[in-house]
């Protein structure tokens, strides 16, 4: 996956301006930043949910989201909603849906929530059900924005849990984040988005002699994350 | 038997070529046009001179119920060729229809309570409470004598009721309701001063100048040969006006036997035994007027929830002037009452060239009404849901149609059948409103048969019980669906 010099206007100001990166399969990008700079814009970019201009990107089309929250929808249980997709969608028979509910279950360590209901789930196994529900499609990029500040602190972990198993699968993922620990423990690269602009991309353990390159405001902010 | 079956037909105001049709408002009619308590059967002295009038003329008389205020709309709307109904001949009324020779001739009179000696004439009402029928002669006359609290009924039995309940201090009625409503009971008494004068017509359409004709030459007929006299005499309401109307100066000559029947039935003090009689009687006509407001309710129903959904989808996910032409509907439609619609569509659309009849009017306008606050039901049922769920579906690769249909609408029917419930409730209620298009459903039926009766209380509770469980099976509907979609 390869984005170059990527730019969003949202209204009339620029939201995003040239914004490169580069991500190998299995690999897990990280975005952070404060509230407001655009990380959660370019990952709507990304998406396809904003219009954006790019000078060259190479990109799969197989993408999965997983929100915030509200991921799953509330009147389908979590077998229905994996199945929604898979039949209406890709047309698959009853059978052949059920087949992969179950494989994308166990990969998320979910089949005992199989019909459950999302208000009957905790938020940590609402977000895997989300995981597991993009998983079913069999994406080549996984995003995720914020997919654990709605989350309790013990119930994080097991997020990440599925989020590092996923490597395996050469899937990519990529996560705009608020969570320091997100950084260290699940990230190949991390990236630092302020003011639409990527200010620096490099991997977790090469951050710190990059910070000098940064303004003293926003080395305030990613001296939390280190 | 045979008298049921007299009545159903009466009440479904069937027409045919070679009749008469004619149009009347039976609620609270006596003596012009009401039902025998006795017997339930159609009776008044304006039904006699309707069958007398016929014979002459060689046509079928068939009846059509409508309420008063619409009696002159329906003649111009061709609903029926005549309506009798004491109705005062007016300049204002001749503007708009052919009034027939006048066939009774009358005053107004003041009522009070039995001992009551305040008022003995006009000039004694001043400053009073006075209780009168609506868009009578007696209400003009009130009208036209400063500082006169006036008081405007649709029905004489009710007004009567406010003076005994103290509402008013008296009441001012045409003279030959105050024979049958203030004299035949010993609460009341009338003052002997006749205030006004007045004559009857009968309304005929401006379209029909022929029918005109023939009423006049058959009226004449009835007249001179002394039949229409009898008629009179028979119910006790022959009088000098009229004497001096026809050039009759003979005296009365027989007894006031259908009044003397009248009075016989009006029995305040029934025993259980007349009570079942009459509930057994009367119950058929609440069942069928039952059977009316739930096919007219259900069927706007219906109408409602279809257009509530095209509106809805128009609004939300139509190209742009679709949209403002929508909610300048619903906008419309909201802002204006139900009864005025009622009124628009059956007695205006006609003046160009669209008639509708009356029970798809009603269907019609209820439905259309109510479509708009179902379509702010959905809409708000719809508009409700999380946006990242649309977009949780576009990611998934659901299409447009894909996600209204298997994300939205199913979680906006849960959020809607509450509010849609209510509505239809509230739509059940509502349609009483449509007595004013000549249907008779149950309320309508219940301020008929009540006021034939004197039996307000009994057939409330009855009609109300009647509402309650026309809506019963919705709220059992909606409970069972909540429940089976909440899980």
């Amino acid at each position: 996956m390869k984005i170059q010099k990527l730019n969003c206007f949202l209204g009339q100001n620029f939201a995003l301006s040239d914004i490169s990166f580069e991500a190998q399969p299995g690999e897990i990008l990280s975005f952070v930043g404060r509230s407001g700079s655009g990380k959660s814009t370019l990952l709507r970019c990304l998406a396809g949910l904003e219009p954006y201009s790019v000078f060259q990107e190479t990109k799969s089309t197989k993408l999965g989201f997983v929100f915030q929250s509200s991921n799953l929808f509330p009147h389908l249980n979590l077998e229905q909603n994996i199945g929604l997709a898979l039949k209406k969608v890709q047309k698959k028979s009853d059978d052949e849906a059920r087949v992969i509910v179950d494989e994308v279950l166990t990969k998320v360590r979910l089949q005992h929530c199989r019909h459950h209901f999302p208000q009957n789930m905790s938020g940590g196994e609402q977000q895997r059900g989300a995981i597991a529900r993009a998983l079913s499609l069999k994406p080549d990029v996984i995003l995720y924005d914020e997919p654990t500040s709605a989350l309790d602190p013990e119930l994080v972990d097991e997020v990440y849990d599925i989020m590092l198993e996923l490597k395996k699968t050469n899937i990519i993922q990529i996560v705009v984040t608020h969570d320091r620990r997100a950084l260290g423990r699940i990230s190949d690269q991390v990236g630092f988005i302020d003011q639409g602009r990527l200010q620096m991309l490099c991997a977790f353990q090469q951050m710190e002699p990059l910070l000098q390159q940064l303004s003293l405001d926003q080395r305030k902010y990613l001296e939390l994350y280190v | 038997m045979f008298k049921f079956f007299m009545i159903l037909f009466l009440f479904s105001g069937f027409a045919s070529a070679e009749s008469l049709r004619w149009a009347a408002d039976t609620e609270s009619g006596a003596p012009y046009v009401f039902y025998d308590a006795e017997s339930l059967v159609m009776t008044g002295f304006e039904f006699d001179l309707v069958q007398a009038l016929s014979q002459k003329m060689n046509r079928e008389p068939r009846f059509v119920q409508n309420a008063w205020d619409g009696l002159i709309l329906g003649l111009n709307n061709n609903l029926y060729d005549v309506a009798i109904n004491g109705i005062e001949i007016t300049e204002d009324r001749k503007k708009s229809v052919y009034f027939s020779e006048p066939y009774y001739a009358t005053h107004v009179k003041i009522i009070t309570k039995q001992g009551d000696t305040r008022f003995k004439k006009l000039s004694d009402l001043p400053s009073f409470k006075i209780g009168t029928l609506g868009g009578a002669l007696s209400e003009r006359i009130l009208r036209s004598e400063e500082g006169v609290k006036i008081v405007t009924y649709e029905s004489e039995a009710l007004a009567h009721q406010d003076l005994l309940l103290g509402r008013t201090d008296a009441i001012f009625l045409d003279a030959p309701i105050a024979k049958y409503y203030s004299e035949v009971d010993k609460r009341f008494q009338i003052v002997p001063t006749e205030i006004g004068a007045m004559t009857y017509g009968i309304a005929i359409s401006k379209k029909n100048p022929e029918l005109l004709k023939s009423v006049n030459r058959a009226l004449s007929d009835l007249i001179n040969s002394g039949e229409l006299k009898t008629i009179y005499e028979k119910w006790g309401l022959w009088n000098a006006a009229t004497a001096s109307l026809f050039g009759d100066t003979t005296l009365n000559r027989l007894k006031p036997t259908s009044f003397d029947k009248y009075k016989s039935h009006l029995n305040n003090d029934r025993s259980w035994k007349d009570k079942f009689e009459i509930y057994q009687k009367v119950g058929p006509l609440f069942l069928k007027a039952a059977w009316q407001t739930i096919k007219i309710s259900f069927l706007a129903m219906i109408v409602a929830v279809v257009l509530g959904l095209l509106i809805v989808g128009l609004r939300l996910y139509g190209p742009r002037p679709l949209q403002y032409l929508t909610t300048g509907f619903v906008e419309l439609i909201r802002g204006t009452p139900l009864l005025l619609q009622l009124f628009f569509i059956f007695y205006a659309l006609p003046g160009i060239g669209i008639e509708i009849p009356a029970l798809w009017a009603a269907i019609m306008t209820l439905g259309i009404n109510y479509s708009v606050q179902e379509s702010e039901i959905y809409r708000s049922g719809l508009t409700n849901i999380h946006k990242n769920q649309i977009e949780a579906a576009y990611m998934l690769g659901l299409t447009k149609w894909q996600t209204f249909w298997s994300i939205q609408l199913p979680q906006a029917i849960k959020l809607c059948l509450g509010p849609m419930t209510t509505d239809f409730i509230a739509l059940i209620k509502d349609s009483s409103l449509v007595s004013v298009i000549t249907l008779v459903e149950l309320t309508k039926t219940y301020s008929l048969l009540s006021s034939t009766y004197y039996e307000y209380f009994g057939f409330a509770i009855l009609t109300a019980t009647l509402y309650l469980l026309i809506g019963m099976p919705l709220v059992i509907l909606s409970r069972k669906l909540e429940q089976k979609l909440i899980k």
